[in-house]
């Protein structure tokens, strides 16, 4: 009798206390849309760091032509092959294995672009938002011309000023990709925060804080930062696949990463461009649906976490 | 009575002969090429690269300046290929005389010629002078200065003068060309035309037969800048086409002239009513699918069309793929500008570098990626298979036309660089440029030379080039097209290469500033001579052997129709379709 009595308590009192992590953890894995959202990215960063391991076992690297076996006399490529799993391309290159390659260089841009225009965002929506007054119309301004800017013809005409004198680029290509896009996300980060800031701001919290004498960048720092952040960590995930699709375009229009190196943008803009998908699909399916899937499920994941994280949203 | 028998067994008889009549002839009626029609180009450029006889001086722009400008002498045009059509007819000129000794040509112009457009007034004699005149304006240069620097008397030191006008000056420019005159060329009368060279030059008339001798109405031209916008609006037509409308970037239209006299015209038949060349297609892939569609007739700016269109056309066995040798070939070529000092320009001076980048260029590759052996062959000499002095020479041959790196490293080795070499590598953006850049990094690779692809965009690639102070060891897609088939060596041999003909300077289109003494010598001997084959078959081993330019391939010219067009002719000029002797099937379309 006692052990019936006792033994519920002793299965209850370790469930009541695991970690604030772990409960969060458990409450995102409920959610359906963070779990399908998670597999798929999983896989997408799989693909991204298996892509030395898949090149080693298929004996093609990223870059390297194989007229002989890969390509007719007419120069078509082959189609899906034991060999070359997704056929080639009309340079006689591993499709596969630069769409693996590719996947790298989507994140290598996507997340360090997506995490810059973050942490700058988030700093300036917090000055705006919390210092408020002629401040925050100073910066809201700001953020309403930086928002205004047309991306690919600002994109354009500063990838086209990055040729220095010598013809040769100035700056690594990548960077100026990554810079850009950072330059044209910023904002809404900084939108983003403000606005919560501004709601905070006027809140008890931060009111007793005050009273209590603490300084401005204490109160930003415990009061309201960690208030704001999982909003905006869930901002980043929705920013992030549009910065992957940004990268893809600039590459598209031959201004991002250049070629030989794959990128997903610049492997679709040449199966367009020399038509060769008509004979040989894969050439543009292969990037066309990892980038795709990479937008989906950065965007399915982004979805659950606001799910479940967004107050807002639980509230509703 | 009788005389209805009669009729009546005429009737009788008729109805069976006329049968027999009509089907003896249908279908030479049917082969006969219809007037009427809207032809319609797609261009894979957003823009013509130039529109006036002075700049044109692409196969793309003369493939529309066709349309809008006469010469003194011409070709008809050849539904067969470029090589056939190399004799020359008259076209405003109707006679000429020429001097003993061969240096004075007296052309005697048609009386029903006239201008369309801007103009509508009679072509005179002076107009040929006018243009000929404008050949070095400071606004803008004659695009290929160094023929007439050697066929026209006194040329040189007009343009001496003339380069002392300021530029940006258009009354300036127009003061000093009604001031100054050409020793070599004048119009004693409205229709008499007198040329004369220092010396006597067997291709003086192949010279003349190019776009740029075209007669231009001083009263309209001399109001714009040379090509630009504004004098492509309102550029006086001497050709059976006008200027109708022109928006940048969008359309442009041209329209028969009213005053065309067909009769006057015999390498012109001008079939169609218009001509629409459109320029909003800007893929390869939206050009050809406008073409398979039915929405263009021709392309305009597409090399080659795709491997994979080409495939489906040879498969298909299909009547509206035309293929024929061109002449055209394409060169990896080398900033040789005594101001440019980068590592990879002074290695590129050594002969062993140069044989090393030969020796390492995989031209089967390249031939392959392009199509294969319907689209191209390798080339492994400086001039190419339709023109005159041609002997296939390969100084460096490798297997298969695959290479050799092993060699290539051990030239490079030989010259002092056991490591290896890298290049700044200039290539052009569009599919197949971009093809042969990745291929010819990929190779080079193999035999330690290092590329750095600059990419160059459609729009600047020629400005880049121009310019003296561009960076670039190489250029990878250097194009050659025979301004005018069979005996036309003076272009690269006696043109291009020549130095006393194209001083480095930034008249010379690929900014080309290669000399060599023994060549200048042979082409100084070539063009008096009767018999100047043998001396440019000479001379071309000397230049291909020195390697001034890498050679790749020489190019088969392909062109895709729509199933509309009903008669197919080649232009030799334009190496391409001659739009003005193109017929479509339904006049009413």
């Amino acid at each position: 009798m006692a052990d019936t009595i006792h033994s519920p308590v002793a299965l209850i009192v370790p469930r009541a206390s695991p970690s604030p992590g772990i409960l969060l953890l458990k409450r995102l894995w409920r959610e359906r849309a963070v779990r399908t959202g998670a597999v798929i990215v999983g896989i997408v960063l799989l693909a991204a760091l298996s892509a030395p391991v898949v090149s080693h076992l298929l004996g093609h690297g990223p870059m390297e032509q194989f007229e002989g076996t890969a390509l007719d006399e007419m120069g078509l490529p082959i189609g899906p092959t034991l060999e070359f799993p997704l056929g080639a391309d009309g340079n006689g290159r591993d499709v596969l294995v630069r769409t693996l390659y590719g996947a790298q260089v989507s994140l290598l841009v996507g997340v360090p672009a997506t995490t810059i225009a973050m942490i700058i965002g988030t700093a300036i929506g917090l000055v705006s938002g919390f210092f408020a007054g002629r401040t925050d119309r100073i910066i809201s301004q700001a953020i309403d011309v930086a928002l205004s800017f047309p991306f690919v013809v600002t994109a354009l005409s500063l990838l086209a000023l990055n040729r220095g004198g010598t013809g040769q680029p100035i700056v690594p290509p990548m960077v100026v990709v990554i810079t850009i896009i950072a330059l044209f996300s910023w904002a809404y980060f900084a939108r983003l925060a403000r606005g919560l800031v501004l709601e905070l701001r006027t809140s008890p919290m931060v009111e007793a804080s005050r009273t209590i004498g603490a300084s401005w960048a204490r109160i930003i720092w415990f009061d309201i930062l960690p208030n704001i952040l999982p909003t905006v960590f869930v901002y980043w995930a929705v920013q992030l696949p549009a910065n992957i699709v940004a990268e893809a375009t600039l590459s598209f229009l031959g201004v991002g990463i250049q070629a030989p190196m794959p990128s997903w943008g610049n492997m679709i803009a040449e199966a367009q461009r020399t038509s060769l998908y008509q004979e040989q699909p894969w050439f543009l399916a292969g990037p066309g649906l990892a980038l795709f899937l990479t937008v989906v499920g950065f965007n399915t994941l982004s979805a659950g976490l606001r799910n479940v994280l967004d107050p807002n949203r639980r509230r509703a | 009575m009788h005389a209805n028998v009669l009729l009546r067994s005429a009737k009788r008889a008729a109805v069976p002969l006329l049968a027999a009549y009509t089907a003896l002839c249908a279908p030479a009626l049917a082969d006969e090429p219809k007037f009427g029609g809207t032809l319609r180009i797609a261009s894979l450029e957003a823009d013509l690269d130039a529109f006036d006889p002075l700049t044109g001086y692409s196969v793309e722009s003369w493939e529309i300046l066709r349309a809008t400008t006469r010469q003194l002498v011409t070709y008809p045009g050849s539904p067969v290929g470029l090589k056939e059509d190399t004799t020359l007819v008259p076209d405003l000129a109707k006679s000429w005389d020429v001097s003993p000794d061969g240096k004075t040509y007296t052309f005697h112009l048609k009386d029903d010629i006239f201008f369309s457009g801007s103009t509508e007034r009679k072509i005179v004699a002076g107009d040929f002078v006018y243009g000929i005149k404008r050949f070095c304006d400071p606004n803008k240069q004659v695009a290929a200065i160094n023929y007439f620097n050697l066929v026209f008397s006194g040329f040189v030191d007009y343009c001496k003068e003339f380069s002392k006008v300021p530029t940006g000056d258009l009354a300036a420019s127009k003061a000093f060309i009604d001031s100054h005159e050409i020793s070599g060329v004048s119009a004693p009368d409205d229709k008499t035309l007198v040329i004369h060279s220092d010396t006597k030059n067997y291709d003086f008339l192949n010279i003349l037969s190019m776009n740029f001798v075209s007669p231009v109405a001083s009263e309209i031209a001399s109001k714009y800048f040379p090509d630009s916008l504004e004098s492509r609006k309102n550029l006086p037509s001497s050709g059976p086409y006008y200027v109708v409308s022109y928006d940048q970037g969008q359309k442009l239209v041209l329209k028969k002239a009213k005053n065309f006299k067909a009769e006057s015209d015999e390498a012109r038949k001008a079939y169609v009513d218009e001509i629409h060349v459109d320029f909003t297609a800007n893929s390869e892939d939206a050009v050809v699918q406008k073409i398979q569609a039915g929405e263009a007739d021709l392309s305009l700016y597409l090399d080659t069309p795709p491997r994979g269109t080409i495939r489906q056309y040879v498969s298909k066995d299909s009547p509206y793929l035309h293929a024929t040798n061109s002449g055209s070939a394409n060169f990896i070529t080398i900033n040789a500008q005594k101001s440019a000092t980068s590592e990879g320009i002074e290695a590129l001076r050594k002969p062993e570098v140069r044989q090393a980048l030969s020796y390492a260029v995989n031209r089967a590759h390249l031939v392959q990626t392009l199509g294969g052996s319907i689209a191209a062959v390798p080339l492994s000499q400086i001039i190419t298979s339709t023109i005159s002095g041609y002997e296939q020479f390969d100084p460096y041959p490798t297997e298969g036309n695959k290479g050799n790196p092993e060699k290539a490293r051990e030239l490079l080795a030989k010259a002092g660089y056991p490591d290896g070499i890298t290049l700044d590598a200039l290539y052009r953006t569009n599919a197949q440029n971009e093809t042969i850049a990745v291929t010819l990094k990929e190779d080079l690779a193999a035999a330690g030379i290092t590329l750095n692809l600059i990419p160059a965009p459609a729009s600047e690639w020629r400005a880049y080039v121009q310019d003296p102070k561009s960076r670039w060891d190489i250029f990878l897609n250097a194009t050659f097209s025979p301004d005018w088939q069979g005996p036309s060596t003076r272009m690269l041999l006696g043109g291009w290469l020549n130095s006393d003909a194209s001083p480095c300077g930034p008249g010379n289109v690929y900014a080309i500033c290669y000399s060599n003494p023994e060549l200048n010598k042979l082409a100084a001997e070539a063009y008096p001579s009767d018999n100047p084959t043998p001396l440019w078959t000479k001379a071309d081993k000397i230049v291909s052997t020195d390697l001034p330019w890498i050679p790749l391939f020489e190019k088969r010219k392909i062109a895709i129709t729509s199933d509309r067009i009903s008669h197919w002719v080649w232009s030799s000029l334009a190496v391409q379709a001659d739009i003005t002797n193109i017929a479509l099937k339904n006049s009413g379309s």
